[in-house]
């Protein structure tokens, strides 16, 4: 019973986690139907963000979050402005192409610039503390993120549901044609979701450097999850990839404890595969 | 017409050129041509690097005459070249595998046939050894390996190949001998420790090839050998985002001693979330890999104090050895590190490369085979705690191994007036050079 | 002057000239019939004046400003809104954010994009369905919260691109009957493509017939069901007769 709420537990956290990447990929899925293959490597520099501000600025990997989520917007636009808008002309192929290479270039890019190596932080408020919450010692680190998921997932959701850009966004996700007769410039609604996807991504990315190290093959850990996670609640869903993060966290946590360790992907892709194949919507997509 | 006649008379040119300059070595011919098959492009281009350096430094100390070195009894070090071939100086000839088989294996008969080389040393990977050695024996070439772990490698009953350095299952040997000598008495600074306090064996390794081969031989051979038990054998999935599961299962397993086989990602990610959680296991070790890394250190720093890793080669061990500590000045001095492991392993090939062509006095195949069967380094020219070079079998079904080497086990030591963290050597208990911190001291 | 003035709009789409040079003007207040058969090009034209289309070559003048090359949401905010011949609704939201969405052409403050989006919903009769999602409603509901969100935006001139298709009679007659209480009540300019001739010709003051991409005709409604070669282009026979007074 311990295990099952000391486990459970974790996978929550982790799932949050998940949830967060997983809201810049669907929203920019939603809005233009568009797969970011680099969201991964969004995440990696913001992970680096994260860490150099860490290492260079000011030693408290929370001090890189805002940081991290400035990086990643500034990403997001120059992705979006440079690369991503000049494709939509072509077929979806090509933008399928676009991304794949951007995400090529900034791992490579990064491997030139940062070299190999793995770094970590190693001092700061929750760095390897504990966080003992009646009986239950958990990971001071890994409650951050996730509140800090948590909380980021609000904020975008409220701003989706209840502002007048938020409509906007959801207008031009649902039917981008008719947002335009509706006086949406929907270009700028493109813009604004490669924006709000980079800065969740880097946001994450820097959550993540209060424990995890940071490669500039990093992103490459997380993609398949996140991609994963996507699918499964439904692309462009937001309530959804808040769902199929969680899901996948205690589905990840609890075939390593059950069944076997080396097996908690392949029943993460099962699972995926099975919702691909009986829902292809995912768990909470429209249509 | 004029151009064609112009091109002509150019390409002749720089053919001739080549033809020339093809020749100017064997002109030469005061040179043994030793070619190297390492990964210097690619993926393990860094490690390729750091190999290349150990070859360097070493044929350097052979061709040339190194007085402080040769003062410290190391016999190559007063070499002017080698001298029973009359001063012939070793010519290394990188040849780059890019870590594939196929291209090792081309590069090895282009060596062979086309530079004319004596011998052979390489080639990192051990799928790639492996067919530069089925090259070396179609060719009657001598390919002496020393930095290949595969335990395969020496059983396939190759006549024209031998390893200097230990396999993987030796490594898998010194780990068990550390755990018998704790109970024996025998480590350094600890008494004889019960062996039901370091009995039930958690086995964590990665589920890829490097993973299995420890794990496999961890528990179907050793644990049952020695009369341990595998309370738990996990193969998990490499580069995780998260090992919190993972980590539970493993304390919940009640193992005394944790044995991991990880790379270095997932080996920060294990210890942190162990640390986290206030596992206290009485020993923990790790299969080198991620566990010596410089990154894993870096992350964790005081955290590892108490934490075994395996090595072929710790720099330490210069404060046993007076020549490693010598030979890693200089290392130092050259390229501005310590000597690594990957250095360490070429300069242990070229050092038996250097008297089976000492002792052979020609560079006829057979004769250097005659050589190679037959040599006999004494320890005290090695900059490794090992009794010496010498080939032969140490289990059945084996050739040509060195039946002397050893690997080494460091303990990560924090000491809290440097604020440092070391890597000291445990074992071979007679390297030691700190005493060993038993048992694990946990992480509060 | 007009308040719409479109003159020589063209386009081609490859070798196919889905409108010839066709002129056509809307006064402030006045509803415009647009009749022609399948394929005549009158949603083309539609495309061209709402942004959707950059027409190879003509003029687009509204109210005073030459829009031609404008993007769909600046002619929107201009003040030209549409319909569309396939409903365009927005899935995942509700009717009553469908319409929202296009109160915020004016209004930046979300309380009174709701209001100004209940009022519309209360003229057009949606006012009950507000919290429905427009993939529960039947077709011609959706047609008419398509019209509100239109309306909502405030527009001039209002563009309807074949309202009655798919529709039942019934609901064809009450159709009309919105629009004529909408222009009653807003005097608003509309421009409304249409099949259905017992719809159209009653509402329009003015009609044009486009064939095969060009104009071949324009007038009164009386002048049009007698005009020779709309007859024979498209009325056919048959309702000429019909409708001879
Ligand atoms: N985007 C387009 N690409 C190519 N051809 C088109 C396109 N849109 C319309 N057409 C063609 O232009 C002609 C006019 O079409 P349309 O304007 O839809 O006619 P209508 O609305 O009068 O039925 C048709 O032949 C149609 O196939
Ligand atoms: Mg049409």
């Amino acid at each position: 019973m311990d295990v099952v709420l000391d486990i459970g537990i974790s996978g929550v956290l982790m799932g949050l986690v998940y949830a967060l990447l997983a809201l810049g990929l669907t929203v920019i899925f939603g809005i233009m139907d568009t797969v970011n293959f680099a969201h991964g490597e969004f995440l990696m520099l913001g992970m680096y963000a994260g860490y150099l501000t860490y290492a260079y600025l000011y030693p408290e990997p929370l001090a890189g979050v805002p940081v991290a989520g400035l990086v990643g917007m500034l990403l997001g636009v120059l992705a979006y402005t440079l690369l991503v808008k000049r494709l939509l002309s072509g077929p979806p192929i090509a933008q399928i192409f676009g991304t794949f290479g951007l995400m090529l270039f900034l791992r490579y890019g990064a491997l030139a610039v940062f070299g190999p190596n793995l770094r970590s932080a190693t001092q700061g408020l929750v760095v390897a503390k504990r966080l003992v919450v009646g009986g239950l010692t958990l990971d001071a680190a890994k409650v951050v993120a996730a509140a800090g998921s948590a909380f980021l997932f609000g904020l975008v959701y409220l701003m989706l549901r209840r502002t007048k850009l938020g409509l906007a966004l959801q207008a031009t996700a649902a039917n981008r044609e008719a947002a335009r007769y509706m006086g949406i410039d929907t270009d700028r609604m493109n813009l604004i979701g490669w924006a709000l996807g980079g800065a969740t991504a880097g946001m994450a990315g820097a959550l993540l450097v209060n424990f995890y190290y940071v490669s500039p093959t990093v992103g490459m850990v997380f993609s398949m999850i996140t991609f994963t996670t996507v699918a499964l609640g439904g692309f462009g869903s937001v309530p959804g990839a808040l769902i199929a993060g969680i899901l996948v966290g205690l589905i990840e946590v609890f075939t390593a404890q059950v069944i076997s360790p080396q097996l908690k992907l392949a029943v993460i892709y099962t699972v995926f595969f099975l919702v691909v194949l009986f829902r292809p919507r995912g768990l909470l997509g429209a249509r | 017409m004029l151009r064609v006649r112009r091109w002509i008379r150019t390409i002749a040119a720089v053919l001739g050129l080549i033809v020339f300059v093809g020749t100017l070595p064997s002109a030469a011919q005061e040179t043994v041509k030793i070619g190297v098959i390492l990964p210097l492009s690619g993926p393990l281009a860094p490690t390729g690097q750091e190999l290349r350096r150990g070859y360097e430094l070493m044929v350097d100390i052979v061709n040339n005459v190194y007085p402080e070195l040769a003062a410290l009894g190391l016999e190559v070090a007063g070499w002017n070249g080698i001298p029973s071939l009359g001063g012939a100086k070793i010519e290394p000839i990188f040849a780059d595998s890019r870590g594939e088989p196929a291209v090792g294996a081309d590069m090895a008969r282009r060596l062979i046939l086309e530079q004319g080389v004596v011998g052979l040393m390489g080639a990192y990977q051990s799928s790639v050894t492996q067919t530069v050695a089925t090259v070396a024996e179609r060719h009657g070439i001598p390919l002496v390996n020393s930095d290949s772990s595969s335990p395969t490698l020496t059983t396939l009953g190759y006549e024209w190949f031998w390893r200097v350095t230990p396999h993987d299952m030796i490594f898998d040997d010194d780990l068990f001998n550390l755990l018998d000598g704790l109970v024996e008495g025998k480590a350094p600074g600890v008494p004889a420790v019960p062996k039901d306090s370091i009995r039930r064996l958690a086995v964590v390794v990665e589920n890829t090839e490097f993973g299995s081969a420890t794990g496999n031989d961890i528990v179907n051979r050793l644990a049952p050998e020695r009369g341990y038990e595998v309370v738990e054998y996990m193969r998990y999935q490499a580069n995780s985002p998260d090992l919190t599961s993972e980590t539970a299962r493993l304390v919940n397993s009640g193992a005394d001693v944790y044995l991991f086989a990880s790379y270095v990602s997932d080996a920060i990610l294990f210890m942190r979330t162990l640390a986290l959680r206030g596992a206290k296991p009485t020993l923990i070790w790790g299969q080198n890999a991620g566990f010596t890394n410089p990154d894993f250190v870096q992350a964790l720093g005081p955290a590892l104090h108490g934490v075994l890793t395996r090595s072929l080669f710790i720099a330490k061990i210069g404060e046993v050895r007076p020549i490693a500590a010598a030979i890693n000045e200089l290392y130092r001095q050259r390229y501005g590190t310590n000597l690594s492991e990957e250095s360490a392993r070429e300069m242990l090939g070229v050092l038996a490369w250097a008297h089976a062509l000492n002792n052979a006095g020609s560079t006829n195949p057979r004769a250097l085979q005659r050589a190679l069967n037959e040599l006999d380094i004494p320890g005290d020219q090695l900059i490794t705690p090992w009794q010496g070079i010498k080939f032969g079998s140490r289990r059945p079904g084996e050739k040509n191994q060195n039946i002397y080497a050893t690997g080494m086990i460091g303990q990560y030591q924090y000491n809290p007036e440097t604020g440092g963290v070391t890597l000291e050597i445990v074992y071979p208990f007679e390297a030691a050079t700190a005493d060993m911190v038993f048992p694990f001291p946990g992480w509060d | 002057m007009a308040l719409l003035n479109a003159q020589g709009v063209t386009k081609r789409f490859g070798g196919l000239l889905a409108n010839d040079s066709v002129d056509l003007a809307v006064e402030e207040g006045q509803i415009v019939g647009l009749i022609g058969p399948n394929g005549a090009g009158k949603t083309t034209f539609f495309n061209c004046l709402s942004g959707h289309l950059v027409p190879d070559a003509g003029t687009i003048i509204f109210n005073g400003r030459d829009i031609t090359r404008w993007p769909a949401h600046r002619v929107a905010q201009a003040g030209i809104a549409r319909t569309f011949q396939l409903v365009k609704s927005m899935g995942g939201l509700t009717v009553e954010e469908n319409v929202m969405i296009g109160a915020f052409a004016r209004v930046d403050d979300r309380e009174e994009a709701r209001r100004k989006a209940r009022q519309v919903l209360e003229l057009v009769g949606l006012l009950d369905v507000a919290d429905m999602y427009p993939g529960e409603l039947p077709l011609a509901v959706q047609k008419q919260m398509e019209l509100a969100r239109a309306l909502a935006t405030e527009p001039k001139l209002l563009m309807l691109d074949e309202v009655a298709a798919g529709l039942s009679p019934e609901e064809i007659e009450g159709f009309a009957g919105l629009l004529r209480k909408i222009h009653r009540e807003k005097g608003l300019a509309m421009l409304v493509i249409e099949h259905v001739m017992e719809f159209v010709l009653p509402l329009s003051e003015r009609v044009y017939v486009l064939a095969g991409g060009r104009k071949i005709a324009e007038g009164t409604p009386d002048e049009i069901t007698n005009h020779p070669a709309v007859i024979e282009a498209y009325l056919g026979e048959g309702y000429a007769r019909a409708h001879k007074r």
